[in-house]
């Protein structure tokens, strides 16, 4: 450390203090500025673009082990899960072509009804590429961001289940609180009967918790939970989750519920975002469209 | 007599770091994950203190908390705190030895950690355990190796 003779060792000092209070007091206006107001919003999203590369370094060794299990994979490997991923889609053929009668019959049931119709949402295809270091904090990071037309606010949903919904958007990628995290509540309802409530994150992570049902509630061990389009953020009907137990408290006017996410949380790493058409959300109070329309809609929308 | 300055050393420990530090981890690890863009500005406080100090740690900390996503701030004033411990005290740190310079950055990464975990509350992340100091342990262990590599690596290209 003593390499070096002649530093200065006295030219600071006096400056310190003065340095010290000033960067402290700009801290706190910039903590209570940002918790407060969304004014910082674009300083974030051009300093997002600045770090977006460390960010790409430290997705890195994920992305090598990927590409290297890919150029390692013998051919007969490959011809397996080629075969595998065709039978599957045999099945899911299957299942849409049910689907599109179902759908049909859906929508002129609807009609008899009066109501109006639910439209497909558009769905694109994301990468995750990083987590939230601190592991009692379950947010990600995806690829794609306002480039792509992503907004605050987005449902986010992997093959099997909804994962989360979009927090910060910058130009090339953006952050996602998933529906374990403390802070994320996601209205729900029970696929059985409709029963709604709002599912919270847990401190665990790793578990969603149904809060504030009264005991009186119709709600069992195994029922599928579907998000119900309440608060007009997540589109009706994807999964969420299934109830994993039901505890009475006597003399508790709630019920304690716990339920397992069927989104692949920790494992997904191709994920979907959601476009809902505006349509969809204001949808409810808007009257019913004229029959050409509505084919023609319709066509597009599959 | 003077060299020119291989400051680009700094930056590129900097950013290591801060790879290091986003590298996705099981839940379990990532609990004793070591701070490591405090130690690595620890270290070059430590080393360099005519040239960095509160300044260079305030603007690593806003960097954290645009690749952490957290409130604009939050890591800024931990470092600020943290770089005003340690430039008042450099000159003794130097002097300790090792098992007695872990001890200090134990505290120092501590006090990191926990204003962190402060404003994080008070701005509604919230984090709810004391594993949250559990990296300030694992920094104080890690930082007798990194200080003797970071010492050797600037040596080599004579960062003075």
């Amino acid at each position: 450390m003593q390499e070096h003779a002649i530093n200065p060792i006295f030219r600071k000092g006096q400056s310190l203090g003065t340095s010290f209070t000033f960067l402290l007091a700009l801290s706190l206006a910039l903590i209570f500025v940002d918790h407060r107001f969304d004014s910082l919003v674009q300083v974030r999203k051009a300093l997002s673009v600045v770090v977006a590369p460390i960010q790409w370094l430290a997705d890195t060794p994920a992305r090598l082990t990927d590409d290297v299990s890919l150029v390692l994979s013998s051919r007969s490997e490959l011809a397996q899960e080629n075969a595998r991923l065709k039978a599957r889609t045999l099945i899911l053929e299957q299942k849409v072509q049910k689907l599109a009668s179902l759908n049909a019959q859906n929508v002129r049931l609807r009609e008899l009804l009066n109501s109006s119709r639910l439209v497909d949402e558009k769905v694109v295809v994301a990468e995750l590429i990083g987590i939230d270091p601190d592991p009692t904090i379950k947010q990600v990071l995806i690829n794609k961001g306002d480039q792509d037309g992503v907004y605050a606010g987005q449902p986010l949903l992997d093959a099997t289940g909804v994962m989360g919904q979009v927090v910060q958007t910058s130009p090339f990628n953006s952050r996602v609180i998933l529906i374990t995290d403390s802070n994320s509540r996601i209205p729900v309802q029970v696929n059985r009967n409709g029963y709604r409530a709002i599912a919270a994150g847990t401190a665990s992570g790793t578990e969603l918790e149904l809060l504030h049902v009264p005991a009186t509630a119709d709600i069992q061990k195994g029922d599928l939970l579907v998000t119900s389009g309440m608060g007009q953020r997540f589109p009706v009907g994807y999964p969420v989750a299934k109830v994993t137990d039901v505890q009475k408290n006597a003399g508790y006017p709630f019920l304690t519920i716990h339920a397992e996410p069927l989104a692949r949380l920790n494992r997904s790493r191709l994920v979907m975002l959601v476009f809902i058409s505006e349509r969809e959300i204001y949808g409810q109070a808007t009257p019913l469209p004229s029959n050409s329309e509505d084919k023609g809609e319709e066509g597009k929308s599959k | 007599m003077r060299q020119k300055h291989a400051h680009w050393l700094v930056w590129m420990t900097m950013l290591l770091a801060a790879v290091l530090s986003l590298l996705p981890m099981p839940d379990l690890i990532s609990f004793a994950r070591p701070a490591w863009i405090p130690l690595v500005v620890i270290f070059w406080i430590l080393a360099l203190p005519q040239y960095y100090g509160l300044f260079f740690a305030w603007i690593a900390g806003l960097i954290m908390d645009v690749l952490y996503g957290t409130v604009f701030g939050q890591n800024a004033m931990a470092m600020l705190f943290m770089a005003l411990a340690i430039n008042q005290l450099h000159r003794r740190l130097r002097m300790y030895p090792w098992w007695q310079q872990c001890f200090m950055v134990l505290v120092i990464v501590g006090l990191y950690q926990l204003t962190v975990l402060w404003i994080g509350n008070a701005t509604g992340r919230v984090n709810p355990s004391l594993l949250y100091l559990l990296p300030s342990v694992t920094s104080a262990l890690l930082w007798p190796w990194m200080a003797a590599l970071l010492h050797s690596l600037r040596r080599r290209f004579i960062v003075i």
